[in-house]
């Protein structure tokens, strides 16, 4: 009984990885969380994750979000899990989409931040190589990129037009339809 | 805040891939924001990763034939592309004595009526302008139909304006010393500039010029307003004659992909539009297989029925476009959704133009085949 019940702490303690920010803040996450991001899937497949894993690129305010976002999108996965294996009876499949739902409102929401915040996170998904958020926060960014003329572009990303004169007229010549 | 250097390299890769390939001046208008963005959307090894992304190509307009002091094709923009700035000068573009066969694999084979002119066939790329003349085969022909397709094997057809292509003829030579018409077919080759004769078969069945359908390496077009459908096999090389559903004979269904990707059809009766799979049967003999059967009347509930008129359908997809008199609409049986494409007009059938329009294909720097 004893040896079992201790199986089980060691089974759950070894399921938390510990995460540390660039500004050296440590995050306890579950390794279900941490395993969204391929990156830190890897470290721990070849077992350099023991110490916590430093993050120098992710400050502690991004990860917090990152983490956030993760521990949402963990549980989803794992419910995705739970619905296939068992029969496809209209009780799951209700309780399905009230969850994706949920969670379309949960990215919604994660998504109403500053422009500075949003390219941090496009950041740390990069580098962290999370599918699901670099897709939901690049997306984000080219819709708002979709209906400008490059004046806006340039105004909204802070981008400094290092074009001449000359190769701007001459572009603007080429394709002259996409900006009637 | 200052854009991170970062972003300039993978982030912006990852933001611009998710720009939309049915409004393709957004793309074009990212490219002059600055040196860097620039350079990547013009990067080959990007263009390729754009085209993946989006898997198919999108709808960028369709084409259809009007007859106005003469034969004369339309090519119109659809309504997500026109909606901002399109590259094709016109919300129409038109060509007299151009008819439209139909496009595929992002070329169009028109029959041209232009003179003078050493051939009437020609395969035209609306993006980069290309045309190309087609020697007409020297087969005897009273009616006839055509098919264009890329020409490369095991292509993913995301972007092979200008490579090689194939066209496919079916002609219907009428034999006064015997009872039933023949028809065969040819297939010319862009890489050998020759035609191929490949099969004849017995058959008595007008031919119309409409789009053809390709579906799993075979052709099929539509005999008779879509009361026989003939089956050329690319591979195999061999004419077969399907007969519609009887349901089907008096109601000009059309030839549409079925939903396990093999030859399907789509007609309408009285306001509903019926889906066929041709499917093999319990005896290895392939028989017709009642598919859906979408009501249009509760799609369009304030349009009269009796102007819903089946007119296209995109390959690739599920989406089959309808005529009424409010409008051109795509329509997808599958989600039950459907869009406005286009302005209500005088509709025979359409051929939907799909194609990525990114610089590269535009401006013609095509990598080496």
């Amino acid at each position: 009984m004893a040896s079992a019940g201790s199986g089980d702490e060691k089974a759950a303690a070894a399921a938390m990885i510990t995460l540390i920010s660039s500004d050296n803040e440590k995050f306890e996450v579950t390794e279900a969380t941490a395993t969204l991001s391929q990156t830190i899937r890897h470290m721990i497949e070849d077992g350099c994750t023991d110490g916590g894993v430093p993050l120098p690129n992710v400050t502690s305010k991004i990860l917090a979000r990152v983490i956030e976002y993760c521990k949402k999108h963990a549980t989803a996965a794992a419910g995705e899990e739970g619905s296939s294996s068992s029969f496809s009876d209209a009780a799951f499949l209700e309780v399905d989409r009230a969850f994706l739902e949920e969670l379309e409102e949960f990215d919604d929401a994660f998504l109403e931040v500053d422009r500075a915040t949003l390219f941090d996170l496009i950041l740390a998904a990069n580098y962290l190589d999370i599918k699901g958020l670099l897709n939901l926060t690049c997306q984000k960014v080219a819709d708002s990129v979709k209906g400008k003329t490059p004046e806006q572009i340039r105004e909204m990303y802070n981008i400094v037009n290092d074009l001449t004169p000359e190769e701007e007229a001459e572009i603007r010549r080429e394709t002259q339809w996409a900006f009637e | 805040m200052a854009l991170p250097p970062d972003l300039i390299d993978d982030a912006t890769t990852e933001i611009l891939l998710r720009l939309p390939p049915d409004d393709p001046a957004c793309l074009v208008r990212a490219s002059v924001a600055c040196k860097a963005w620039r350079q990547l959307v013009c990067d080959p090894a990007f263009l390729r990763r754009y085209r993946a992304f989006h898997g198919a190509p999108p709808l960028l307009g369709f084409l259809r034939n009007i007859y106005d002091d003469g034969p004369c094709a339309q090519f119109v923009v659809a309504a997500a592309a026109a909606a901002s700035a399109s590259p094709f000068s016109e919300p129409v573009l038109e060509r007299r004595n151009w008819w439209v066969l139909e496009c595929r694999h992002g070329r169009v084979l028109i029959q041209s009526f232009e003179r003078p002119a050493s051939t009437n066939l020609l395969v035209w790329d609306p993006i980069t302008g290309d045309q190309k003349h087609v020697p007409e085969p020297t087969e005897p022909f009273y009616y006839h139909t055509a098919a264009v397709l890329c020409g490369v094997e095991g292509c993913n057809h995301l972007d092979c304006h200008g490579g090689p292509f194939l066209v496919a003829f079916m002609g219907v030579h009428d034999r006064e010393e015997e009872e039933e018409d023949l028809t065969w077919a040819g297939v010319y080759s862009s890489e050998t500039g020759a035609w191929t004769m490949s099969s004849t078969i017995q058959l008595d069945a007008y031919m119309e010029a409409t789009p053809s359908l390709l579906a799993r390496d075979a052709l099929y077009f539509s005999l008779q307003e879509g009361e026989k459908i003939l089956k050329y096999d690319l591979i195999e090389q061999s004419l077969q004659v399907i007969k519609a559903p009887d349901m089907f004979e008096p109601t000009k269904g059309i030839v549409v992909a079925a939903e396990d990707g093999g030859l399907g059809l789509a007609g309408l009766i009285h306001g509903y539009l019926h889906l066929w799979s041709w499917q093999a049967g319990p005896h290895s003999v392939a028989e017709w297989v009642q598919g859906r059967v979408v009501d249009l009347c509760t799609l369009f509930a304030t349009v009269d029925s009796w102007t819903f008129n089946v007119i296209g359908f995109q390959e690739g997809t599920d989406t089959i476009f309808i005529s009424t008199d409010v409008g051109v609409f795509a329509v997808m049986p599958k989600s039950g959704q459907m869009n406005k494409v286009g302005e209500s007009g005088s509709y025979c059938k359409i051929t939907p133009y799909t194609s990525f329009y990114t610089l590269d294909i535009a401006k013609g720097m095509l990598p080496p085949p």
